[in-house]
């Protein structure tokens, strides 16, 4: 069976990596048809927004989670490194979970934030040939994704090692049955009067 | 070092607890609070534009800036909620008290988001070239988010099952090996000792 710990920092790893990765991906994109063949759109990624084909300029993305994505991804890859040592692990489990929350709280804002706009273009007028509409692509999709993973991966993060219990099997091995009272023998023996080594026949 | 895990419930967990608890009720007072507000003085006229996380209180621009709220009430609700279950439930099942570290994050997160959101709303604004000045205010809202999300990581912690060093003169109670080689040879005296041969004794003679 495969150590519960080791899953967790695989699921870390992957999350952030695929947060990481998708912060790249184009996430939305809107369509504004004004009517007499005006359209106008624009592709959004975690960092720039491109817009076509009247204004074929790159931007700075207006919702740019880009550079928190990035921290937080690579404050869980930290925290992976922190759990592989166990003297270390007990800032490496507690930091895993806190980054993994800030992950997905940057990724929860931003979803929140595109679906409201979308819910306002929803409420502008329509009719004449003018429409406006807002697409998620894949990499809202992969967000969501490696956040979830990442939650997953930090919550099985938490289960401690089990103290391990050593048996000894071998037989020449000293064992110590019980040693709790004054009249026990200590560990180093009794001391043996000089004359008591004398044995008489 | 040796590390062991501290006790049941400590005072320390306990204040933790409490204080998770008062970042939660931070957190969800913030998402009421004014978030930004964009003010215009044209002609000695005042035209504002202001809202919390959750709706537009007012808009003396009619919707032709294109702003709206700042959308951090949803995951800032979310993780006061996650943090309150996490503080009430771990008096139950301290496993739960990870929960308090989940929601700090998840509310970091969002304050995060919220400042980056205001600071792309003061960029778009200037990209604009309006002829006349705009005032971009970080409202109440945020900036209690900010400490509420700072309350939550020190509480969250405060809250964990965190390790301490076992000092030697804390195992005095218990039995003391002082040295036992792994390999031992014959000359040792062995854990029992020797067996004392008592010599019987000679009969007095007067």
């Amino acid at each position: 069976m495969i150590d519960r710990r080791k899953i967790a920092s695989v699921l870390l790893v992957l999350g952030a990596l695929l947060t990481a990765f998708a912060s790249f991906q184009n996430t939305y994109g809107t369509v504004y048809q004004y009517g007499r063949g005006l359209d106008q759109s624009f592709t959004t990624t975690l960092w720039i927004v491109k817009g076509a084909p009247q204004t074929s300029s790159v931007d700075d993305a207006y919702y740019a989670a880009g550079g928190p994505v990035m921290i937080t991804a690579v404050l869980a890859l930290v925290a992976v490194v922190l759990m592989l040592r166990e003297r270390s692990a007990f800032i490496g489990r507690p930091l895993a979970m806190g980054a993994a929350g800030a992950l997905a709280g940057v990724v929860f804002f931003y979803v929140a934030q595109i679906q409201h706009e979308k819910e306002m273009m929803s409420y502008w007028p329509t009719g004449d040939g003018q429409s406006y509409e807002l697409n998620y692509f894949a990499g809202t999709y992969l967000l969501g994704a490696g956040a979830i993973i990442a939650v997953i991966g930090a919550a099985l993060a938490q289960q401690r090692p089990q103290p391990v219990v050593q048996q000894i099997d071998d037989e020449d091995a000293v064992v110590v049955h019980q040693l709790d009272h004054d009249d026990d023998t200590p560990p180093f023996g009794t001391e043996i009067p000089p004359d008591a080594q004398q044995e008489t026949r | 070092m040796t590390v062991q895990q501290t006790g049941p419930t400590s005072t320390r967990r306990i204040f933790g607890a409490v204080l998770v608890l008062v970042a939660s009720g931070l957190a969800v007072a913030a998402t009421f609070l004014s978030a930004y507000a964009v003010e215009v003085t044209i002609n000695s006229r005042t035209l504002r534009f202001e809202a919390t996380s959750w709706v537009i209180e007012r808009d003396d621009f009619r919707g032709a800036l294109l702003l709206g709220p700042i959308e951090f009430g949803e995951p800032a609700v979310g993780a006061a909620l996650v943090m309150a279950l996490a503080a009430v439930l771990a008096f139950r099942v301290p496993a739960t008290r990870v929960g308090s570290l989940l929601g700090a994050g998840l509310l970091v997160g969002a304050a995060w988001s919220a400042v980056t959101s205001v600071q792309a709303t003061v960029k778009k604004l200037e990209e604009l070239g309006p002829p006349v000045p705009v005032n971009v205010e970080q409202g109440d809202g945020i900036t209690l988010l900010i400490v509420a999300a700072g309350v939550a990581v020190v509480s969250a912690v405060l809250h964990q099952e965190l390790p301490r060093r076992v000092r030697p003169e804390e195992t005095t109670g218990g039995v003391v090996i002082h040295q036992i080689d792994e390999e031992p040879d014959d000359t040792e005296t062995p854990p029992y000792g020797y067996p004392v041969i008592v010599e019987p004794k000679e009969p007095k003679s007067d």
